[in-house]
């Protein structure tokens, strides 16, 4: 069981057997190899072409162990959250696949003991399915969206029952968060990660900025004055879901159709809306074209859709209403009286 | 008449004195960590940002200002006092939920209250529409008032709150805090650190969840296993009725490819269970609500911590006057009925028990005619 630990990194068993064991950082400068793997971890998680794809058999439990710890030190010094945000995600999905593996008891003792999940095991007619208490259920589920809705599932006594799936789903999100903790310490010692990455660090400096220059910005800036308040053209609700998205925070599923319709309505190219989602940290260019044109009305059944409007916005929890927002019902009615506010104050 | 306004804000105030004078403030936990807002009979706005080390600094304040209205934040904050929201450090905030017959279409709306349109003077029973049917103005000024039938729907509302607290999350009744809100309607608090900590993406699932908002079908393996709990059973006692069935199996034969009757299912189930709570007041972290114990500057009336909803009576129980005492008012339109009282004329000088009169006075249907109070 001990030695299980060791394969996931982030847990506080395998950081404290780090510790004990003194890593010997000469030893590691030597080790070429081990300094390549890391780079090949970090391409696993920058490189287009990668992505999607994990490797998740752990053959040396110790040598991943540095291998992750390396990369984090590399992340730590360049220090930027939308880098931080796509490797959280990325090496939450494969330590989610490698847990889907694990036994039973394993499971539980990660989510009691290492996330401080109240989870139990259930029976129901001899198949087995877990209950979690609905804080817990919340912290990380009320991110995810469709099927994962409260009043959707079964509550019993402040216990929301879960399958095996559903619990490894939310561990994934557990985890992610928690990598997402272990990375945001920026580090201002440059040194080290030279004298580590002597001859790979140009690479993979370049690396990281081709990912980041994926990300597009699309004008919000112009604003019209409305007594003394300065209001955005774009309402408050998509510029909240662009910002969000640039800062590589995994929006849910409802927010992207909102912002992708409203974009594509005001004029926007479906280009210019899939390089916005180029910054989500699970981004997957050819899944996203595919979904911008069936909203854009090219594919499927040739409607082209529109946005929420504001009731609906309000109900999924994006609306975040300015002054003029009292005056529309709807985004895209919104988008509109702005742009015209904003004329007429130009003349 | 200028005089008559006069006397009425002094008898407010002065049994506004007498109240905190002779009553110690709710004990607010952790009180060092809220913040509390204020509002005088003698001023414009509130008065927020401050904060007190105990309650005896709270109480003291009390009878010190007399506020008309007074809140406190269901936020612990680090520094409650400080000017703007991120100066304060937010560090959790109870569960909150609101339950006002404002926002709850009832029948006897049409039989107390009005509105009137502004600009062409137009009027007419009930809620107001969204825009006047005769000029399409939307300044639409209302009078509104409230009945014990609509104190027995916030009741109702209230009770199905309750069960989804105590029996689909699991609160102890220990941990709720019920309280009248002084006016319309019930707060409901949960006291329970395991909450504190949820932000807003989980309050409005909470929302979501005892709004019916969103609910859907499950799937039969789970509404076979766990048939007897939260919306499952909710939908399942609905559908057995409608459908004359009683297995969930039954009720997925007999629904299937059938749209239109699973949608009437979930809306007849959401309509009987679901709660009408004001959601803004749930999923904000930050906000401020009325202190417990404390008087409501519009009617007059303690917003009091309930044990037993059923048997709880307003002009009894929420009372700071005793009600054998009378006094004399003249009234302006008032309404026929105040909560469970029936009024013998709507215009003229009666004579009214105190704590009646003291509502009219607040809410400006009433003028004290004597000094003798």
């Amino acid at each position: 069981m001990e030695e299980l630990w060791l394969k996931y990194p982030f847990t506080k068993k395998a950081v404290d057997y780090l510790k004990s064991i003194k890593v010997d950082l000469d030893a590691i400068k030597k080790d070429k190899n081990l300094v390549e793997e890391t780079v090949k971890e970090i391409e696993s998680v920058f490189l287009k072409k990668n992505y999607k794809k994990y490797s998740i058999e752990i053959l040396d439990p110790l040598r991943n162990l540095l291998i992750f710890y390396l990369a984090v030190l590399f992340l730590r010094t360049i220090s930027n959250t939308l880098l931080n945000s796509k490797f959280a995600v990325h090496e939450a999905k494969k330590y989610y696949m490698l847990l889907s593996r694990e036994e039973e008891e394993f499971l539980l003792k990660l989510a009691q003991e290492e996330f401080d999940l109240n989870v139990k095991e259930e029976e129901f007619h001899g198949a087995k399915f877990y209950s979690i208490y609905f804080v817990d259920y919340l912290k990380y589920a009320a991110k995810l969206s469709g099927p994962w809705s409260l009043v959707n599932q079964v509550i019993k006594n402040g216990y929301v029952l879960i399958t095996r799936n559903q619990l490894n789903r939310i561990l994934q999100e557990a985890i992610r968060y928690k990598i997402l903790n272990i990375v945001d310490k920026p580090l201002s010692n440059k040194e080290l990660i030279k004298e580590l990455f002597p001859d790979e660090l140009q690479y993979l400096l370049d690396l990281c900025e081709k990912y980041l220059k994926t990300t597009v910005e699309i004008d919000e800036s112009s604003a019209v004055k409305i007594s003394d308040e300065s209001i955005t053209v774009i309402p408050p609700c998509m510029i909240k879901i662009m910002d969000d998205i640039k800062r590589g925070v995994n929006v849910p599923h409802a927010a992207r159709f909102a912002i992708t319709a409203f974009l594509l309505n005001i004029g926007k190219t479906v280009d210019e809306v899939v390089e916005l989602f180029s910054s989500a940290p699970d981004f997957d260019e050819r899944k996203t074209r595919y979904q911008v044109e069936h909203i854009a009305g090219l594919r499927g059944s040739g409607i082209k859709y529109t946005t929420f409007k504001c009731e609906n916005m309000k109900v999924l929890g994006f609306c975040y209403p300015n002054r003029l927002c009292k005056k529309v019902k709807h985004p895209l009615q919104y988008y509109r009286l702005a742009l015209r506010l904003m004329r007429y104050e130009k003349r | 008449m200028k005089k008559d306004k006069n006397r009425s804000l002094n008898l407010v105030m002065k049994i506004f004195r007498r109240y905190y004078r002779s009553t110690l403030p709710y004990n607010v936990e952790k009180i060092e960590q809220r913040e509390f807002g204020f509002m005088f009979f003698d001023k414009e706005g509130m008065i927020r940002h401050t904060a007190f080390k105990s309650v005896s600094e709270l109480s003291a304040y009390l009878k010190k200002h007399v506020p008309s209205h007074v809140y406190y934040s269901t936020a612990f904050y680090e520094r409650p006092d400080a000017p703007t929201m991120e100066e304060k450090g937010w560090r959790g905030a109870e569960l909150v939920f609101d339950i006002d017959v404002d926002h709850i279409p009832t029948e006897c709306k049409k039989k107390h209250d009005k509105w009137f349109c502004a600009s062409c003077g137009n009027s007419g029973n009930g809620a107001p529409p969204p825009a006047c049917p005769v000029c399409g103005s939307e300044a639409l000024r209302t009078v509104s008032w409230v009945c014990d039938e609509c104190l027995e729907v916030a009741k109702e509302e209230t009770n199905k709150l309750l069960d989804f607290l105590l029996i689909d999350f699991g609160f102890s009744r220990s941990e709720l805090l019920v309280c009248f809100s002084g006016h319309r309607g019930f707060h409901v608090h949960v006291l329970s650190e395991k909450v504190y900590s949820l932000d807003q993406d989980a309050r409005r699932e909470i929302v979501n969840y005892v709004k019916g908002l969103g609910l859907s079908f499950p799937s039969l393996v789970k509404a076979k296993l766990w048939e007897n709990y939260g919306w499952i059973n909710r939908l399942m006692l609905v559908a057995y009725e409608k459908l004359g069935v009683k297995t969930p199996e039954s009720v997925y034969k007999k629904l299937s490819r059938k749209k239109k009757l699973v949608d009437i299912l979930l809306n007849e189930c959401i309509e009987q269970y679901g709660c009408q709570i004001d959601e803004r007041v749930t999923v904000d972290i930050k906000r401020l609500i009325r202190l417990p114990l404390s008087l409501h500057g519009k009617t007059g009336m303690i917003v009091s911590i309930v044990d037993d909803l059923d048997l709880f009576d307003p002009l009894e129980k929420a009372s700071p006057l005793s009600s054998s005492e009378y006094i004399k008012v003249r009234l302006k339109d008032a309404p026929e009925k105040i909560l469970n009282y029936t009024l013998d004329k709507r215009n003229g000088i009666v004579k009214l028990p105190i704590n009646v009169g003291l509502y009219l006075i607040l809410r400006g249907a009433a003028e004290v005619v004597r000094d003798e109070y």
